[in-house]
């Protein structure tokens, strides 16, 4: 009976290391993503700023604050689980 | 028992420049923040930057612009290097020679009818401007001209 308890608490130990697994690479697609975004919205903003539409600057800068805000946030939750 | 040599170097050389995935997150939110400082500098370069109030001055360019037809010619325009081109007998169309891709001169082949950017083989419309293929992604900057009783005129540049 104590060894069939030992491997079942193993097991779930194995699913629950899976899961936090899953949760990490799902954080660190979900930044690449967003890093993506944030990339786009640079490019998005100089080309307007050579070409002198400057109206864009802005909302292409509080976007991708925004980006970095939930990086951030994804990172916090993230590290949360881990420890 | 280990060595105490060993015990000193916990670390094997291979895994010193393994990169966990802590480090690797870390390092894509050190970039996120430097793409977010870009864009936080463009809008600091644009607030910092004196804004023009008064509308350029306007440019005479001669009666026939000093060109025969088919032919073209640069001149200044607000400080910046424009392009008048004669495309017929009473025909003339201006445009900025700043490729609108890196900045580089545009000219213009007569034979072809439109304006090649040699440095990247961006090609526009010598009709309006527009492009006609390669990597510039807007339109030449057009600048407005005017004929009056002595001559044509450059009034103003439209993006």
């Amino acid at each position: 009976v104590g060894a069939s308890h030992g491997s079942l608490t193993v097991r779930r130990e194995r699913q629950g290391r899976a899961r936090e697994m899953t949760v990490v690479y799902a954080v660190m697609v979900a930044i690449v993503v967003l890093l993506i975004l944030q990339f786009l919205l640079l490019m998005i903003g100089v080309e307007n700023y050579l070409g002198g539409k400057r109206s864009v600057l802005a909302p292409a800068a509080v976007g991708s604050g925004f980006c970095f805000m939930a990086a951030c946030w994804l990172i916090g939750q993230a590290s949360r689980r881990r420890d | 028992m280990t060595e105490a040599w060993k015990e000193d170097f916990p670390v094997a050389w291979a895994d010193d420049h393994y990169v966990t995935r802590r480090e690797f997150t870390k390092s894509l939110l050190l970039v996120s923040c430097a793409a977010f400082a870009a864009n936080g500098a463009l809008v600091a370069m644009d607030c910092l930057t004196p804004k023009k109030t008064t509308p350029p001055a306007p440019v005479p360019l001669g009666r026939d612009g000093g060109i025969p037809v088919g032919g073209w010619r640069v001149f200044l325009f607000d400080g910046e290097p424009c392009m008048l081109v004669r495309l017929g007998a009473d025909r003339f169309v201006a445009y900025s020679q700043k490729c609108t891709h890196l900045g580089c001169p545009v000219l213009y082949r007569p034979k072809e009818g439109d304006l090649q950017c040699p440095c990247h083989e961006g090609y526009f419309s010598a009709e309006d401007g527009r492009v006609l293929s390669g990597p510039p992604p807007r339109a030449l900057p057009k600048v407005e001209l005017e004929r009056k009783e002595d001559g044509l005129w450059a009034r103003r540049m439209v993006l």
